[in-house]
């Protein structure tokens, strides 16, 4: 029997990303990388969101305590942007899980008051989710008993695509994405 | 494509790796004590410089004055003289190294594999020169271990050290290596399939026998600390393959 001792590597504290003066230049644009992803309407590139700010986030529809609170945390982002600007508000929820549909990921957006005119439903491949992980910074592990234990992020991009504000963390204030996104640049 | 043929032709061939079961000494969640691998083929050697090179001198979008910033950080091949250049610092032989996990991913692509997961890296560097699974034998461990204490050299060797069961190189004592699911030493401690929860700390329960076992320990640590754009002068990669094909 091995004894078992927790180790703890060094573990990031949850945290905010400002990066309220980086450019693409800097930072790059996720639209750099190609990915696509799966909606209802079939295969669409990710650059298709270029030209606007977008909330991303990649949860799965079987997740049911922390996904949920992630979509809560979403709709709070849109409720501190000023009405006159919220129909500007794009959203992408991406999964985590291969085998959801973004009907799937849709139901329990919708359930959640998720505007579905604003806000996108999307799967991809296990090889699109982790690249796009990667690019946003998402860790997640799929488990034997078929849940996906994860970070969850919730990320801003800019018009150009460069990564301009993060949440990583349920919990971790959402303030500064939402007056970066209510700014509308 | 015709030089990325030359090359692939000229490299030694895969050799292949399980089937298998990892036993990691630190568990990346309490449920995989045992992790079952199916067979594959593995790179004998770390991908070398002069391979890398024929890769960005085909596709100049990977260029080190090209490449987009979300692919690789203010790092890439910063060893290499010029951006089509070797140079001193980066022998033709020595392993690539000074590049993200977007480039690696993209030169195993472009040769018709993919990065090796953590699992299917594990079980290869689980061989000692002698036996398949060494990683309960003290001496392999204290081996691998003085590896990772040595210094490293500002001007890497060539590869092709000796080979282990399997017939791979290389996998210690000469560089890190990515694996696709880098971002998936994860699970916090007591979380059953949901965290989200402030921080990710990998291995959040890890068995451990006695310091000789401290390897594993780091490479969990290493891989946890990288995102994909980042490049360490020590950080290269190889390339995994189906067990059929050319």
């Amino acid at each position: 029997m091995i004894p078992w001792m927790t180790a703890w590597l060094a573990c990031g504290a949850p945290q905010a990303d400002h990066r309220t003066e980086a450019t693409v230049a800097e930072t790059g644009s996720v639209y750099d990388l190609g990915l696509t992803v799966i909606t209802d309407g079939g295969e669409v590139p990710l650059d298709r969101w270029r030209g606007h700010p977008l909330v991303v986030s990649q949860v799965y529809a079987g997740c049911r305590e922390v996904c949920p609170r992630t979509i809560e945390a979403i709709r709070g982002i849109e409720g501190q942007v000023p009405e006159d600007r919220r129909s500007d508000v794009q959203v992408l929820l991406v999964s985590l899980d291969p085998t959801d549909t973004p009907a799937d990921l849709k139901e329990i957006a919708v359930a959640r008051g998720a505007d579905p005119t604003r806000w996108t439903f999307a799967t991809s491949t296990p090889d699109g989710i982790r690249a796009l992980a990667a690019a946003l910074g998402v860790r997640y592990r799929p488990l034997p008993d078929g849940s996906i234990s994860h970070s969850a992020v919730i990320t801003l991009l800019g018009s150009d695509g460069a990564i301009v504000e993060r949440v990583d963390g349920l919990g971790t204030s959402t303030e500064a994405l939402a007056a970066r996104l209510a700014r509308g640049d | 494509m015709v030089g990325l043929a030359l090359l692939a032709a000229a490299a030694a061939a895969p050799v292949s790796v399980g089937p298998g079961v990892w036993r990691p000494l630190f568990p990346p969640s309490p449920e995989e004590t045992e992790i079952a691998v199916e067979g594959f083929r593995l790179d004998e050697t770390p991908v070398t410089n002069d391979a890398f090179l024929a890769f960005v001198v085909a596709d100049p979008d990977w260029q080190r004055d090209r490449i987009s910033r979300i692919r690789a950080d203010a790092g890439y091949l910063g060893h290499w003289a010029g951006d089509r250049v070797l140079g001193p610092g980066a022998p033709a032989r020595a392993p690539v190294t000074g590049v993200s996990w977007f480039a690696a991913r993209a030169f195993c692509t472009a040769h018709g594999g993919r990065l090796p997961t953590e699992a299917e890296w594990e079980l290869a560097a689980a061989a000692s020169e002698t036996a398949r699974d060494a990683t309960r034998d003290p001496a392999f461990l204290a081996r691998v271990l003085n590896w990772y204490g040595a210094p490293a050299p500002a001007v890497l060797p060539d590869v092709g050290g000796p080979a282990n069961a399997w017939g791979v190189r290389d996998l210690h004592g000469l560089v890190w290596e990515w694996v696709d699911d880098f971002n998936s030493s994860i699970v916090s401690a007591g979380a059953r399939g949901e965290s989200g929860e402030a921080a990710f700390c990998g291995a959040g329960s890890a068995g451990a026998q006695d310091a000789t076992s401290y390897a594993g320990f780091m490479r969990l640590a290493f891989r946890s600390s990288l995102q994909a754009g980042y490049t360490t002068r020590q950080l290269g990669f190889r390339c995994a393959y189906p067990l059929e094909g050319p």
